[in-house]
């Protein structure tokens, strides 16, 4: 394929050379009859010896399949690939081997399905590749460390208030059309920053974006917009569309999991987005029911909760000390000699909920499992508010330790600045008179939430965050006009890039707020704010003056 | 309950039953008489299979039909299924008895497939191997299936081995294929 034609004598050799080393042993292998097949799931018989987990073939239809079910007299298997060509009596074979994934860093950059295969035209994932097992344990407490260093999403709105560390699990939750899936793509391609060369923005993290269910012109827009602000080069995509059986979706996570642990195991760092949950435990609740295994509340099986905790068990910061690091739990044969500590694995999963119901089976098992979550209401998406953060209901549970010192210093009191204007604002409906400080307190509120806007694609670099945070917090931008928020936010960044960037730079290395660069944000958003305030001034006396006009015609 | 879950418990109470009383060997001939009876017998088998039959007279021909000629063990079994309603489960109960018998006495069944009938030297010889490699009786059921090509398949249980011409050709398809594949994406090797 690579340099054009294939000579015929070429192929006549490497077909003679693989017939010299073929050798003609007889195969040994368990077997066991299809008893029903349907739905993506067999029931076969015989097998006795089957493992759970274990992959099985059905080399007739050249199919795979995982055991889910051992019965007593019958073993339930989940088929991966063409799911109607098998049938009854047709014959299976055990393999002997358990379903896995196999990983290496040319998937980088590439869409995959959950076992691993090329689905982007693009030819085979070159390399050898580390055999890893879809389910494994997660790491024990002894090689886990707590959660300090920040992942930057580049979102304002998340990493002043809901902070994120490496090895978290948050959970992105929210009704459909709330932008989650804007959330996670801008996140990923934050890490764009980490991988260039020379970076102060932390080591590298690699992303793995698991796609479950969707459609395939999603994903297709995701890799799309992944691409064009090139973070794609850093980023796997694992794609169990919609269309594809049932069991890959069940499986997809995992996968994910998989090539997630391959990075954190082998001491980087990586992110992991599980986009979504729902529609996985949906797949999941699809093969029980057809396994008859019974069914629990809103038809989900008993075990719907185990399965998204031991998923979401395997985010992790491992324990920096080599030695430790090396006997952890559970470690796949194939990492053994590649173990380094300090990786770290963090964990993204998504739920839809309908109609802001926060309180389905799903969506609170998920959110009791995980770290926090960012809440997305469909009420501030349409407000013109995005990302649509709920920042009352939203949470981080670890990640204020995660947090940079120079953005803990200026976002303290901004989640209770703005809580206090959301309940200000409910009051302020009612009536028009209201006292100067509760106006006072209404502006700033006003001005908050502009600032925390952001347009998508669009990550803003922490140290950026913290001045322009710190602008708002000092009221700076009390005199400017709501609607020039934005613009001053664009001009404020521009000049201290242009005239302060060792202010920002020392930010960003150091991570601290220092007296001087907190006097250089105070001087440049006080020249720019008297500019804006003078504007609107002038704006206010031609109105003025038109009023009057008008009234002395009258 | 799952079929085969009845069938043991049944196999296996007449087995203890058999074993506590001291008949067992009278019980594997009738119960091996029987098998092949029902096999070969189709009256038999419909008449154990049919539900139209009432209760009573299925007792009293049974009693009447081998009153003679099996051990009263056997009779009294039978009996049992009828006014337990599990008569139609006859056949199976009994194939169950034969395997846990086998099983005790360390005789395994070896379904071997062939693609030109053996001479009874190589039956022989694949016999030897077979226990040999089993370490257990072989009892062997062949079969002829053209379809092989060359070489045999055996079945002992669950576990296959394949050496058939057929499955060799297979393998040697996926292996060129895989060369094929392998050489193309890496630009033919040169």
């Amino acid at each position: 394929m690579a340099n054009g034609s294939i000579r015929p004598d070429e192929v006549t050799d490497i077909l003679r050379r693989e017939l010299g080393d073929f050798d003609t042993e007889a195969e040994e292998y368990e077997a066991g009859t299809v008893l029903q097949a349907g739905d993506g799931i067999a029931t076969l018989y015989g097998m006795s010896n089957a493992q759970a987990s274990e992959l099985v073939e059905f080399p007739e239809q050249d199919v795979e399949g995982m055991v889910l079910n051992l019965e007593e007299d019958s073993v339930g298997v989940i088929l991966f690939g063409d799911v109607d060509s098998v049938s009854e009596g047709d014959e299976a074979r055990r393999t002997g081997r358990i379903a896995s994934v196999g990983v290496n860093e040319n998937m980088l950059g590439r869409v995959i399905d959950p076992l691993g295969r090329p689905l982007d035209g693009e030819g085979p994932i070159e390399g050898e590749k580390t055999v890893l097992p879809l389910e494994r344990k997660a790491p024990g407490v002894i090689y886990r460390q707590p959660v300090e260093e920040p992942l930057q999403t580049g979102i304002k709105a998340v990493d002043s208030m809901i902070p994120i560390g490496r090895g978290q699990r948050e959970l992105v939750i929210g009704d459909r059309q709330t932008g989650k899936t804007a959330v996670l793509v801008d996140t990923i391609i934050n890490q764009k920053k980490t991988h260039e060369e020379q970076s102060d923005a932390g080591d590298p993290v690699y992303c793995v974006y698991v796609a479950v269910g969707q459609k395939d012109s999603t994903v297709a827009q995701v890799q799309r917009d992944l691409e064009r602000n090139g973070a794609m080069e850093h980023t796997v995509i694992i794609n169990a569309s919609a269309s594809m059986p049932t069991p890959l979706q069940y499986i997809a996570p995992f996968a994910g999991a998989c090539i997630g642990e391959y990075f954190r195991d082998t001491g980087r760092d990586s992110l992991v987005c599980f986009d979504d949950l729902s529609k996985q435990a949906v797949a999941y609740r699809e093969l029980s029911l057809l396994l008859r295994r019974p069914p629990g509340r809103e038809a989900y099986p008993g075990d719907i909760f185990y399965l998204h905790s031991r998923l979401l068990e395997r985010a992790a910061k491992i324990i920096d000390d080599q030695k430790v690091a090396g006997q952890m739990n559970d470690l796949p044969y194939a990492l053994q000699d590649q173990v380094e500590g300090g990786g770290s694995l963090t964990a993204l999963p998504v739920i839809e909920t309908q109609a802001g119901d926060v309180s389905a089976y799903i969506p609170t098992n998920v959110i009791s499992i995980t770290d926090g979550q960012v809440y997305l209401e469909t009420d501030l998406f349409n407000a013109g508010i995005r990302p649509a953060i709920d920042v009352g209901t939203s949470v981080s549970r670890v990640g204020g330790s995660a947090q940079v010192g120079a953005m803990k210093d200026v976002a303290s009191t901004l989640r209770i600045d703005l809580s206090q204007y959301r309940e200000l604002e409910a009051f302020a409906k009612f009536g028009s008179d209201l006292d100067p400080s509760t106006q006072r307190q209404l502006n700033r509120g006003e001005r908050l939430v502009e600032i925390l806007k952001q347009d998508q694609f669009s990550p803003v670099p922490v140290e950026e965050q913290v001045a322009i945070i710190f602008a708002a917090i000092n009221g700076y931008l009390d005199d400017v006009e709501v609607d020039d928020v934005g613009e001053f936010e664009e001009e404020y960044v521009e000049r201290l890039r242009l005239q302060h960037g060792d202010v920002l730079a020392e930010i960003r290395e150091t991570e601290e707020l220092t007296d001087h660069a907190e006097e250089v944000f105070e001087t440049v958003a006080e020249d720019l704010s008297e500019v804006y305030a003078e504007d609107e001034e002038e704006d206010q006396e031609d109105v003025l003056a038109g009023g009057d006009g008008e009234t002395a015609m009258a | 309950m799952s079929q085969r879950t009845v069938t043991r418990r049944y196999a296996t109470a007449l087995y203890q039953e058999a074993d506590a009383s001291g008949v067992l060997e009278a019980i594997d001939e009738d119960v091996l008489m029987l098998r092949n009876s029902i096999e070969s017998n189709r009256e038999l088998s419909r008449f154990f299979g049919s539900p139209v039959i009432p209760q009573e007279k299925k007792d009293t021909i049974l009693q009447e039909l081998l009153r003679d000629r099996v051990a009263p063990l056997i009779l009294q079994f039978l009996r049992l299924l009828v006014e337990k309603d599990r008569e139609t489960l006859t056949k199976e109960i009994l194939d169950e008895y034969q395997s846990l018998r086998d099983e005790q006495r360390g005789i395994v069944d070896a379904r071997v497939t062939v693609a030109q009938a053996l001479t009874d030297e190589d039956r022989e010889v694949l016999l030897e191997a077979l226990e040999e490699r089993t370490g257990k009786d072989v009892r062997l059921h062949i079969e002829e299936d053209p379809d092989l090509i060359g070489g045999l398949v055996v079945r002992i249980g669950d576990r296959v081995f394949d050496g058939s011409v057929r499955s060799q050709l297979n393998a040697l398809h996926d292996r060129f294929r895989n060369a094929a594949l392998s050489a193309e994406a890496n630009g033919t090797a040169d």
